[in-house]
């Protein structure tokens, strides 16, 4: 993981209606790419695409085993985009801070 | 559910020194994001190199209005699902220094917001410790 998901980040992989549908398969536990093909009557291929936005946000966990892989749920990151406006908040805090400095200069 | 933040500072600089950083390409590169394209001219379009603020690398901001040396607004787009939101720099020369007003407003994406409001998030993670706790008993 090179870095923390972002607020949009998470935003993107929710945005999607499909990948909502994939987070809800997920909260009844963890699931094969075969499973969540039935469950969620996707092609694998458009299943994979929304597999790696969600993976990007860091909201699905990857679990290889054998030649299957199974994905879980990992919520942590969605509860960012419940505080959409502190994360603006300190990014414009620091920016205002950097504007004051170059200023003072 | 909406995005909402404002700050009012006062700046001990004149009011057109303060202008000057909100509008040039390479102040703003310094001091908010990296811009190449930044023009301070109304309708024009510009994009800031990001880490965190948006989903493909780069805010896409447009200048809706200027009024040198007080008011700017800009649209703000982070490629995440939501309507573009707006950023408003508002300057009023206060004895030798500047009041800076600067909100940042926006919509959350309606689907979202009904998820968020529903208390989606807190229900997965509810449901994501119950299996942890399985997983661990």
């Amino acid at each position: 993981m090179a870095r923390a998901a972002s607020g949009s980040d998470v935003f993107h992989a929710v945005a999607d209606p499909n990948r909502r549908q994939i987070l809800d398969v997920l909260r009844g536990g963890e699931k094969s790419v075969g499973s969540l093909v039935e469950a969620t009557g996707l092609s694998y291929s458009l299943l994979s695409q929304h597999l790696h936005v969600l993976l990007d946000a860091q909201t699905v966990v990857r679990r290889p085993q054998g030649r299957q892989r199974f994905y879980r749920l990992e919520p942590g990151p969605l509860r960012i985009v419940r505080d959409w406006t502190a994360e603006y908040e300190q990014f414009w805090q620091e920016r205002v801070a950097r504007l004051r400095r170059r200023l003072a200069r | 559910m909406r995005l909402d933040v404002a700050f009012d500072e006062v700046l001990p600089h004149p009011i057109e020194a303060v202008w000057a950083e909100l509008t040039d390409a390479d102040a703003i590169s310094d001091w908010l994001m990296k811009t190449s394209d930044f023009k301070p001219v109304i309708g024009s379009r510009f994009r800031m190199k990001t880490e965190d603020l948006s989903s493909t690398g780069w805010v896409e901001a447009g200048v809706l209005e200027l009024e040198p040396p007080h008011r700017m607004v800009w649209s703000w787009s982070g490629h995440d699902g939501n309507p573009p939101s707006t950023v408003t720099f508002d300057l009023t020369q206060e004895g030798k220094g500047t009041r800076l007003r600067l909100t940042h407003v926006g919509e959350m994406n309606a689907e979202v917001a009904r998820i968020l409001r529903d208390g989606w998030p807190g229900r997965i993670a509810a449901m994501a410790d119950a299996i942890r706790r399985v997983g661990d008993g």
